[in-house]
């Protein structure tokens, strides 16, 4: 078990770090210069300027935001969608992003809306997407510490003094309970978890990774999916309502 | 059940018992009938007194029937009036009836036919009953239309009854799916099976035709088991004339003859099921026969927003039930709802067609002209022996730009997404240098190596502070703990005098290093613990001879050189200090 967390985390360790600082000046350049080409509604430049910025590795929120919104403008909802997705997964706060995914889905053809929740379900996974991966670490790491400092000014506080560090130690340490699922949950998520979403007008889904079996739906551009597994060309997906199928691979986009 | 009463007499057996008060005579339904045809033998006993436990008669002859038994009682009363008197006589009656039923042709005898009862015996007589083989069924062989067919491909089962004369209805069994089996899926053409007139051999001839159209369900061999045909036979009844004038309404002129219902068995027939080719598209549902398919829109021009709805027919003579939803084209731009389903299956000629129609809401988004491509139908073709497809014409519709926004579907939309439509997508974001947020602190080293020195130093301090609470309140532990940081001033005390080539000092240090190490291992007073003493003390701690051998030779020499003018030279110095630091390793070894 050790070996394997051991294994895991060296894995973790040496994928970080994948851009480099010219590579980071680069994309930097060509968002500025695509920010301008959209500014003047050439959104087929913008466009191609974002994809350079992306295609050099940077993972920002907004380099996301505004290749979706020139993709919007294109009337391609599904890599629309696709990158807005993107966005909000490494900025889930951001209200613009939120706006957006939720404009672009009212117009595609399939609604694939999430299971009804009830409040108390709304409120965690509120709490759950309050921030992001590196905030909640921090907030973590903030938390931990505090909690060991505030003990170790017990060591030498009066009584008084003492009982109220006490008593911020249990809250902190309440706080902390809290979140270190969330962070589990989100990191895990990050690693494992991969969204896929339809970036054809139509797409067929069979009960089976090929043609030769049942064909159970067809989805629509900018449908969302819980990619499951890969099994060669074809992905086993499941729709946010639980029903799942196979489609084709090259017909997705993941997230 | 036609009941020829026929009178049977056997007047010369109407026996009756004047005096006795038991009366018995027997009676037979029919005396010619068709083979398998039932008919009754009736015994009926009267008596003017309840009768008790009467015994069955007595029947010969019963051989060649299959038999079934039953009796019937009944009670009545007879007045008679004479002179103006009035009498009452109590008649009881107990019928016993033999069902019986030939299988061979032939003619058999009845008899004779006995009864006793007590005092009374008589023997009732006897009859011959001709059998005769059966002929008002069916005439000709049941027929398919074809022999060897398709899985799903419709059949016509035709079976052609010419009836004999006093035939008046035929029916065919209500639950006919359990004759004709799971093997295929079947509907009656006629509701009712009517005659009609018909040429046969140049004659006119009535008949009844009941079609019957089948799907065959199972590749392989098929029987289709016979099936019963039921049917009213109108015979005129032979009956036992009473002189009665009402004797008269028993004639056929009056419609007095007995209707029995009879039941003849068509004979079963075999077809062969084809299989259907394998490779079959993947929207193929399980349709066999000639289809075809029309898809038209109510309006070939409408604004963005606006519902327009096509509908698609699907026409054909298979198995209805398999004609499911077409094939739409891409309507990627449009919303398509669920289709409104409707179906009717009517016969023409002698074939069942089906039509199914499915009519779709469709809502466009985005004004535009748009081509629909053909909404197809897979189906297997048995003609051509090949799977085909059913397709309509292409479809073109033009949609100008609505009064609502581009963009906004026309359904149900929650009050967040009415808010949103009509507004745009928010604007770009710039004025920001870019970085890469996948670049995840979990995935650093340095992020983990934060986390541990917090809880480290506090358990230090807990510990520093938990040890100098412990030498606060321990002496002894406190001389212990203490004995090595003393040394190691005194020691350093006796090296600065080295430096300083100060014997005295240097020996002086050096003495007081070693008595001040023992005395604090030993728990006892550094100034009064002399050579002899230390000894001792250290002899009771169990320390070894050797080491107290060498502690008294150190302090004696430490001795001699602050008092007695000893060595002066630095080697021997060196060479006292070493003694002495191997000295204080032995002691701090052993106490």
């Amino acid at each position: 078990m050790i070996a394997r967390i051991l294994i895991l985390a060296l894995g973790l360790f040496a994928a970080a770090g994948a851009v480099t600082p010219e590579a980071l000046a680069r994309a930097s350049k060509s968002f500025q210069q695509a920010n301008a080409a959209y500014e003047k509604s050439d959104y087929v430049k913008s466009a191609d300027i974002y994809r350079q910025a992306i295609d050099e590795g940077v993972a920002d929120a907004r380099l996301y935001f505004n290749y979706a919104n020139c993709m919007f403008r294109q009337n391609q909802l599904g890599m629309a969608i696709l990158y807005y997705e993107k966005a909000r997964k490494l900025d889930p706060n951001d209200p613009d992003i939120a706006y957006n995914l939720r404009f672009v889905n009212a117009q595609i053809i399939d609604k694939n809306p999430a299971p009804e929740t009830n409040a108390l379900t709304r409120a965690i996974a509120f709490a759950h997407n309050a921030f992001s991966i590196n905030e909640g670490l921090w907030i973590a790491l903030a938390l931990f510490a505090f909690i060991w400092l505030a003990a170790i000014l017990c060591l030498y506080a009066g009584s008084a003094m003492r009982t109220a560090l006490a008593t911020l130690i249990v809250v902190a340490a309440l706080g902390l309970a809290a979140e270190a699922p969330s962070l589990v949950i989100k990191i895990k998520e990050q690693e494992t978890l991969r969204y896929g979403i339809v970036l054809k007008p139509a797409v067929e889904m069979f009960s089976g990774p090929g043609e030769t079996f049942q064909l159970l739906t067809q989805v629509h551009e900018g449908t969302k999916f819980e990619i499951v597994e890969t099994r060669g060309e074809w992905v086993s997906v499941k729709l946010l309502n639980g029903k799942g199928g196979f489609v084709r691979l090259a017909d997705l986009g993941k997230v | 059940m036609r009941l020829f009463r026929i009178a049977l007499v056997l007047a010369a057996c109407a026996l009756r018992l004047v005096r006795a008060e038991v009366s018995a005579e027997a009676s037979l339904s029919a005396t010619q009938v068709g083979a398998g045809e039932p008919f009754q033998l009736t015994v009926q006993v009267t008596s003017d007194e309840k009768p008790d436990n009467l015994p069955w008669p007595q029947v010969d002859g019963l051989d060649h029937f299959t038999v079934a038994k039953n009796t019937g009682n009944s009670h009545s009363t007879q007045t008679t009036i004479i002179n103006g008197k009035i009498s009452n006589r109590n008649l009881y009656i107990v019928n016993f009836t033999y069902t019986l039923t030939a299988q061979k042709p032939g003619v058999y005898q009845l008899g004779p036919i006995k009864y006793a009862y007590k005092t009374y015996e008589r023997t009732l007589g006897s009859a011959n009953v001709t059998v005769v083989k059966q002929e008002a069924g069916l005439t000709g062989q049941p027929s398919l239309s074809k022999k060897s067919a398709y899985v799903g491909e419709q059949l016509l089962y035709n079976l052609r009854i010419i009836p004999s004369q006093g035939v008046q209805q035929i029916n065919l069994p209500q639950d006919l799916q359990k004759l004709i089996g799971e093997k295929f899926w079947f509907q009656r053409l006629d509701k009712n099976v009517e005659a009609k007139m018909v040429k046969v051999n140049g004659q006119n001839v009535r008949v009844f035709d009941v079609r019957i159209v089948l799907f065959p369900l199972l590749a392989g061999k098929a029987e289709l088991a016979g099936i019963p045909v039921e049917y009213q036979q109108v015979s005129r009844t032979q009956k036992r004339r009473s002189g009665s004038m009402f004797d008269m309404f028993d004639d056929e002129f009056f419609g007095g003859g007995n209707v029995v219902n009879m039941t003849a068995m068509a004979e079963a027939i075999s077809m062969d099921v084809l299989p259907l080719p394998g490779s079959a598209p993947a929207d193929f549902t399980g349709s066999v026969g000639e289809y075809n398919l029309s898809a038209v829109v109510d309006k070939t021009a409408l604004p963005s927003g606006d519902a327009v709805t096509m509908t698609v027919t699907i026409h054909g003579d298979g198995e209805p039930k398999t004609i499911t939803k077409p094939k739409l084209p891409d309507l990627g731009q449009f919303e398509v709802f669920e289709p409104e389903v409707s179906a009717n299956s009517a016969i023409q000629g002698s074939t069942l067609i089906t039509t199914k129609t499915f009519k779709y809401v469709m809502v466009p988004h985005r004004r535009g002209e748009y081509t629909l491509n053909p909404v197809t139908f897979t189906y297997f073709d048995p003609a051509r022996k090949a799977y085909a497809e059913a397709k309509s014409q292409p479809i073109t519709l033009s949609v100008s730009a609505g009064k609502e926004i581009e963009g906004s579907p026309n359904r149900v939309m929650s009050q967040r997404e009415i808010a949103d439509i009509g507004s745009d997508i928010r604007h770009i974001k710039s004025g920001y240098a870019l970085r890469n947020e996948n670049d995840f602190i979990y995935k650093r080293p340095w992020f983990w190596l934060l986390f541990p020195p917090t809880p480290v130093a506090f358990a230090m301090l807990l510990m520093a502070r938990s040890r100098s609470r412990r030498l606060a309140t321990d002496a002894i532990l406190k001389r212990k703990t203490l004995a090595g940081p003393q040394l190691k001033r005194r020691l350093k005390e006796a090296g600065d005098a080295l430096k300083q080539r100060d014997a005295r000092g240097f020996y002086k240090a050096l003495s007081q290093a070693v008595v001040g190490f023992a005395s604090d291992k030993l728990n006892v007073e550094f100034r009064g613990l002399t050579l002899d003493d230390g000894q001792a003390k250290l002899r009771e701690r169990k320390v070894s001879e050797a080491s107290i051998t060498e502690y008294a030779k150190v302090l004696q020499a430490c001795d001699f050189g602050q008092f007695g003018g000893g060595e002066r030279d630095e080697k021997a110095w060196k060479e006292a200090l070493m003694s002495a630091e191997n000295l204080l390793r032995m002691l701090d070894r052993e106490l």
